[in-house]
């Protein structure tokens, strides 16, 4: 694995579903080791835009993307690159969490079964690495071998984004990763956000304006499947100094 | 920017899986089409030399030439008893079940059904012998219980299940909101089965009796034992109290005797693919309905 | 009105569940004097008026088991491939759902013939024949029934897989075929029963009447509880033929119904699993 961490560049004409266009004019680059946050109202093609970065809409019937995506030079949508390696390199987590009906150890060292040149000893250490790492250790750590789907929806979340931490994904995407959890949840999984900030390349959805000030380097406004030069008038002052002004 | 047929053929090409699973897909593909190739393929003597004169035919063994008229007369005759007998009882037993019954004994109705579609027409066969054909023979007072309405009646027995699981898949999938809007304008249950229910399942059900229809055209060993093997359109026509002949019988009796070669053999291949092209049309004119009932 | 109405409709239930009390309970009142250990363990004799079904049961078993062998990785490959290779082609998809239906709807007796001509010209009129004859005619059943499973597997776990940067292959081994066991097992009961009920596709491909014991080569024919009630019902007057038919046919339906019993037993397994 190279020690560089790649941009990504965007040089999006048009992304289509069937005849739907539902992004458009898309280009910017995000710098390699930062935060972006991409905020918008639901329907503004937020999420569409993360899964076309780790081609996960390759399945849906009718996706079809006018332009190029690039990833440390390199157009992903190129016959020569295959999706499953490109996605080694660019993870994902869902707004909600996917967690397989197996053991929650099971669940972490998931993806590593997939990847050659795995040192098999170190594994049980990577994972509680990794668990460290969500702050989910302390909670789990007696009880590796139980079931995964029994977690609650935050620790589900927390587990999912282990899971894919132990593959040292180079970009990391995030599709409102805390939109429905507990705050203790939420308040992990920012907190690693901030302490990988240097780390990779991150890029998180989200709706929630206040987080994407607290973690993120830079906002990037959406609306209508395109960018905007600035945020959206209507959009409301930072909470904190709502609160500064009450009291 | 191209659509690719199969996504990311690259990473396909190279994977063991990719090449196992379009193998495996290929052999599927080479059976259905060879099916069918086949039975043309083997029919084409009887067709060139006869033309459509073999359907039209009432003698089998005419000189040198075959006619087909009386076996398929048979299968239609049997095929439309079995459909009109099972018909009242299938779906008054799915609108019960679908509309009244709550989801244990609904559970148990349906693998009662699934029991009883999956009991081996032999051993209909077996029962239609040594049970039906005599009360047929004893009620209506015949010299011999081996008759066109015995097959249909047997094949009626074995299509229920199938008429009946099916039917009752169409109107569980009528939305419930239909249901309470109807008791909300103060029509009883019964009512709202038959004026609600009933009409919007419609097309699954249309479904339904088609599928059950093809599948006792093709039922073999079963007719065989009790439709009495004569080639001959009774006289009068409507007779169904006579015995007959239906395609698979047929096949079933002379096959072996013909096995492989001669103009018998050619002519055994196509009645066989006008049983096919019989059965075929009526699955996928079922299965067109029941897809339009889904996407209702 | 309302309360007539039903009464004929439970009635009608009635009569419908009534029949699989009726076929069971002639089978077990007509079969179960001619079964005995002897019956059970013993070879036909005297054109099986006399002696036992033991090779006849062997038989069944062998054609059934021969069939699932060839046809359980063709149809969990076609079926993969219909739902997970060809996504971005919907049109072929439904056609070969549509082919496989056809296939379904096949009349069974056809099955024989062609495949007489097809498996019979290498193997002759052999259990190997039939076994074959049988994959094909059961490949659908399995392949629609996996189909089912598959499809209903929620997306979000193959994308979970996909976003591990887990290739097609490995989801599917890791992620789908354990996720889909149930499914894809409820699928090849399905066919194992409706192979062991099937008389016509192998009437003349596979089986001869008397004197066959185990088939030691690919081109011996096999004898089958199934082709052994037909000929014995063919026999008609003599009692004791009538009497070993139902015997036979006693031990062919428990067969059946124990196949379709498991088969709904893992399916129900099924929906208890996707529940939790």
């Amino acid at each position: 694995m190279s020690d560089q961490i790649p941009a990504v560049e965007l040089r999006i004409a048009h992304v289509f579903f069937k005849n739907h266009r539902v992004l458009e004019d898309l280009n910017r680059q995000f710098p390699s080791r930062s935060v972006t946050a991409i905020f918008g109202p639901s329907g503004s093609g937020k999420t569409t835009l993360l899964r076309t970065l780790s081609r996960m809409n390759d399945d849906v019937e009718g996706f079809r993307v006018e332009g190029r995506v690039l990833i440390d030079g390199e157009n992903i949508y190129s016959d020569a690159v295959e999706a499953s390696r490109l996605r080694q390199k660019v993870g994902m987590l869902f707004q909600k969490p996917c967690v397989f009906p197996k053991s929650i150890y099971q669940n972490v060292v998931f993806g590593l079964r997939h990847r050659d040149g795995i040192d098999r000893k170190a594994v049980p250490e990577m994972a509680e690495n990794v668990l460290r790492e969500v702050r989910l250790w302390d909670e789990v750590k007696d009880r590796l071998n139980e079931w995964a789907p029994n977690l609650s929806q935050g620790q589900q979340q927390r587990l999912a984004l282990a899971r894919l931490l132990i593959l040292e994904p180079e970009i990391l995407l995030m599709d409102e990763p805390t939109s429905s959890l507990d705050p203790r949840s939420a308040e992990a999984i920012e907190s690693l956000i901030e302490r990988h900030a240097k780390l990779r390349t991150i890029l998180l959805v989200t709706h929630n304006l206040e987080q994407a000030r607290r973690v993120c380097g830079e906002i990037v406004f959406m609306d209508c499947g395109r960018f905007l030069e600035s945020p959206p008038v209507q959009l409301p002052p930072p909470a904190g100094e709502e609160l500064l002004k009450k009291y | 920017m191209k659509t690719a047929l199969l996504n990311s053929h690259s990473e396909n090409l190279r994977s063991p899986m990719f090449w196992a699973v379009s193998t495996s897909a290929l052999i599927a593909l080479v059976a259905g089409l060879g099916l069918l190739g086949f039975l043309i393929i083997e029919s084409v003597p009887v067709f060139s030399r006869q033309g459509l004169g073999f359907l039209s035919g009432t003698e089998w063994f005419g000189p040198d030439e075959f006619g087909a008229w009386p076996m398929i007369y048979g299968s239609l005759a049997t095929a439309f008893l079995a459909s009109l007998f099972a018909l009242p009882i299938a779906l008054g037993s799915a609108v019960y079940t679908a509309e009244f019954l709550s989801p244990k004994p609904r559970l148990a109705v349906k693998a009662a059904m699934e029991y009883l579609a999956g009991v081996p027409g032999i051993v209909y066969g077996l029962l239609g012998m040594t049970l039906l054909a005599q009360w047929v023979r004893n009620v209506f007072d015949l010299i011999d219980g081996n008759s066109l309405l015995t097959a249909g009646l047997l094949l009626a027995v074995m299509i229920l299940p199938t008429v009946t699981t099916l039917s009752e898949d169409a109107l569980r999938a009528v939305p419930r909101r239909y249901r309470e809007t109807a008791w909300s304008l103060g029509m009883n249950r019964v009512a709202t089965a038959f004026c609600v229910s009933l009409p919007m399942a419609l097309p699954g059900i249309c479904g339904a009796v088609f599928l059950g229809v093809g599948r006792a055209l093709g039922e073999t060993v079963a007719v065989m034992l009790v439709i009495g093997g004569l080639d001959r359109i009774p006289v009068p026509w409507f007779n169904l109290f006579a015995p007959g002949q239906s395609i698979p019988s047929k096949l079933g009796r002379e096959a072996a005797e013909a096995l492989g070669g001669g103009y018998h053999w050619h002519a055994l291949m196509a009645l066989g693919l006008v049983l096919f092209v019989l059965a075929l049309s009526l699955s996928l004119a079922g299965r067109w309905f029941l897809t339009r009932q889904r996407s209702a | 009105m309302e309360k007539g109405i039903l009464v004929m409709l439970r009635a009608f239930t009635l009569i419908a569940c009534g029949l699989l009390v009726f076929v069971l309970s002639a089978a077990i009142v007509r079969g179960l004097p001619a079964i005995d250990a002897v019956f059970l363990t013993a070879e036909s004799k005297n054109f099986g008026l006399e002696g036992g079904i033991f090779y006849q049961t062997l038989g069944t078993l062998i054609l059934i088991s021969g069939a699932a062998a060839v046809g359980l990785p063709i149809a969990l490959g076609s079926a993969l491939f219909q739902t997970e290779y060809l996504r971005r082609a919907p049109r072929l998809k439904k056609s070969f759902r549509v082919l496989m239906d056809a296939l379904n709807s096949a009349p069974t007796i056809v099955f024989g013939l062609v495949g007489y001509l097809v498996f019979g010209a290498a193997f002759g009129v052999s259990w190997l024949t039939g076994a074959f004859t049988l994959a094909v005619m059961i490949l659908p059943t399995m392949q629609s029934s996996m189909v089912e499973a598959f499809e209903a597997l929620p997306e979000t776990y193959r994308e979970a897989g996909k976003s591990l940067g887990m290739g097609r292959g490995a989801i599917i081994r890791s992620i789908l075929l354990p996720q889909c066991f149930y499914g894809a097992a409820t699928g090849l009961f399905l066919g194992l029963a409706r192979a062991a009920g099937e008389t016509a596709a192998i009437l003349f491909t596979a089986t001869t009447f008397s004197g066959v014991t185990i088939p030691e080569s690919a081109s011996d024919p096999a004898t089958t509880l199934q082709t052994h009630i037909f000929t014995l019902a063919q026999e008609g007057l003599d009692p004791r033929a009538a009497e070993n038919a139902w015997g036979a046919a006693l031990v062919l339906l428990t067969l059946v119904f124990v196949l379709l019993s498991a088969a709904m037993w893992i399916r129900s397994r099924l929906h208890w699993e996707s529940a939790a």
